[in-house]
């Protein structure tokens, strides 16, 4: 098991009120596995997913990441975890604006070694293939651009190449088809069920209707409560 | 501070050109003004000590109309040809609260073409002096013969190691530290030589006033527990035309516009200080604002909150190293082009410090100014280290 959540909680403050943005929520994903959350705008997707990353801290509940409860983990640990063994694709795109396309996506593998960004050229990437899902994704040729000359879906589909390149356990990713025409979304969730098909886990927060089809399971995220599909009165199913 | 870091700092230095070379400015100009205060500064300390210690006496008695004051003295070593009353030099020699008075004379060479050039001429009796020979001695250990001279640090000596009075050649025996006053450029000799050069003169054709053979000053050593006042009511009751100073007055008139001197280069210090350490907090702290959004990113890709830290103190390092070095480049360039003119036109002795000073100097204001980067945005840093990612990228998406 790759993931083991279980009683999740995040809770803020708005106005002097105390409200969860994630509620009690049970969670568990195994190699190989397609999770979908879908839900409404604010119901906690994205919340649950920065909890999930590691990038954000549970008010209460454990997550248990390939047996370490981040919990019991020191701020090194976890940031090595979150380089190496989570991919994460946020919902908005944000690139280091001064540094091409190929280093932004070669930063985190710069980041685990250490090395220089530049470093990295094409040529060093053929062991994780990203030249082929740069292909795949239409991107390619767009690798030596600087990011304001991209388009946000372009970003979008570079962010998620960015994710693959240390080869993560799981991938998790926040509306990764945002931005995208149904046809380039389409190309994105291909992509995620066949690296769930060679082991990765993938965990997908998405409003596409075409992305449901993709999990093996499939959970409607309501008032920060993660519900199996079909127990919510959200109408997205 | 891996390469990854490194590259990342650079690229942030290189990315807003304008922003990190105007606060590398200010600190080059910090850079600067400490270089060039503590230098100018140390000169000035050290010429003052120099001179103290080289004064030796505690009275000096000086013929009225050698038109001297108490900073001529000190400043020009220049006296003017005007000699003591006969009789001075035994009578105060005689009085209870002198331990040692020695007479000294000066004399001009001409700039001409029997002379290598126009210098003073400082003549000492061997027998009492207590000045001029513990100068030489820390150079020259051996007895000065007749007809040999020692020079002062600024006297240029040719090849044959000779200086030419009135078309006399005189061997240098050896040359002094500086002292930072005229007597840099003054020539030293025993009475003996400074006969012979009156004798060249004279078969040159070169006339001193008829009174020359007399004293033009008298250095006296005091007793322990003596009265300078007294002393000074003594001499003047038995002679007139005579000036008496001591080592207070002497340099009571020199201390206080060096002090000035000081304190005005450290307030420049200290403005420049503030006003770099501000502009680099605020420049860091908006800075900081804009990029909230790729710390986050940083974070997200694996950073640690230690790693987000370095990339800020490594840029404020950055920032003050560049300042620091275009800084010390340019004001070692002017002080080094103009010490010599600095030295001629601030009226206080002025000592360049030794090359191990100058590093030391140069080592001290590195260490601080690399440091002022990193210490004056420690905060900020740690706002950044702090930084939530998930809500940083959430403000700028909402």
């Amino acid at each position: 098991m790759i993931l083991n959540v279980s009683n999740l909680y995040k809770t803020y403050t708005r106005r002097g009120n105390e409200f969860n943005a994630v509620e009690d929520v049970e969670f568990f994903a195994w190699s190989g596995d397609f999770s979908v959350v879908i839900g409404e705008s604010g119901s906690g997707k994205s919340t649950l997913l920065s909890l999930l990353a590691g990038i954000n801290h549970p008010t209460k509940g454990t997550v248990i990441f390939n047996g370490f409860d981040f919990a019991n983990l020191s701020d090194a640990e976890i940031s090595a975890i979150r380089n190496d063994k989570i991919g994460y694709v946020p919902q908005e795109s944000v690139f280091l604006p001064h540094f091409t396309v190929l280093e932004n996506i070669l930063l985190p593998r710069a980041i685990r070694d250490g090395k220089k960004i530049e470093a990295y050229g094409l040529a060093d990437t053929t062991d994780i293939d990203i030249i082929s899902k740069l292909e795949t994704l239409g991107i390619a040729h767009l690798v030596n651009e600087m990011p304001a000359e991209l388009s946000g879906g372009e970003l979008k589909r570079a962010s998620i190449v960015r994710a693959l390149v240390n080869k993560p356990d799981i991938i998790i990713a926040d509306e990764p088809t945002s931005n995208l025409d149904e046809a380039n979304g389409k190309i994105v969730f291909d992509l995620l069920a066949d690296l769930a098909r060679s082991g990765t886990s993938v965990l997908v927060a998405t409003h596409d209707p075409h992305g449901f089809k993709y999990g093996d399971r499939v959970y409607t995220m309501h008032k920060g409560r993660l519900l199996p599909s079909g127990e919510s009165d959200y109408g997205g199913l | 501070m891996n390469k990854t870091d490194v590259n990342l700092i650079v690229e942030n230095y290189l990315r807003n050109p304008f922003r990190s070379l105007g606060l590398s400015l200010l600190i080059a100009l910090l850079a600067s003004v400490l270089l060039v205060g503590g230098l100018l500064s140390l000169s000035l300390s050290k010429g003052l000590d120099r001179l103290s210690s080289r004064l030796g006496a505690d009275v000096i008695v000086f013929p009225q109309g050698s038109e001297v004051d108490d900073q001529t003295i000190l400043l020009q070593g220049d006296f003017k040809y005007a000699y003591l009353p006969q009789g001075s030099l035994e009578f105060i020699r005689g009085l209870d609260d002198v331990e040692v008075a020695t007479p000294q004379y000066f004399l001009t060479s001409l700039s001409s073409s029997c002379c290598d050039q126009k210098v003073w001429i400082v003549g000492f009796d061997p027998s009492s002096d207590f000045v001029i020979q513990p100068w030489i001695r820390e150079v020259f250990e051996d007895k000065l013969v007749k007809g040999t001279i020692v020079v002062g640090s600024e006297i240029s000596v040719g090849e044959k190691k000779t200086v030419k009075f009135f078309d006399r050649e005189y061997p240098v025996a050896a040359k002094l530290e500086p002292i930072g006053n005229g007597l840099d450029q003054a020539v030293f000799v025993d009475v003996a030589t400074l006969a012979d050069i009156r004798g060249a003169a004279k078969t040159k054709g070169v006339r001193f006033d008829s009174s020359s053979v007399g004293y033009s000053s008298i250095l006296i050593k005091l007793r322990p527990d003596s009265d300078t006042e007294r002393l000074s009511r003594e001499i003047y009751a038995h002679f007139d035309g005579l000036q008496i100073f001591s080592r207070k007055d002497l340099f009571s008139g020199l201390e206080k516009p060096a002090n000035v001197m000081q304190v005005v280069v450290w307030i420049v210090v200290a403005f420049f200080l503030v006003i770099a350490a501000a502009a680099i907090v605020i420049s860091f702290s908006l800075s900081t604002r804009e990029r909230k959004r790729e710390y986050a990113l940083l974070r997200i890709l694996g950073s640690t909150r230690r790693r987000l830290k370095i990339l800020v103190l490594g840029e404020a390092l950055l920032v003050s190293a560049v300042g620091t070095y275009i800084g010390l480049l340019f004001s070692s360039v002017f002080f080094f082009t103009f010490k010599i003119w600095l030295g001629e036109h601030i009226d206080i002795p002025f000592i360049v410090p030794e090359n191990a000073e100058i590093a030391a100097v140069y080592a001290v204001i590195i260490l601080l100014l690399h440091l002022i980067g990193p210490v004056v945005v420690y905060g900020v840093a740690n706002k950044v280290s702090e930084i939530d990612a998930y809500v940083a990228l959430r403000e700028v998406e909402h």
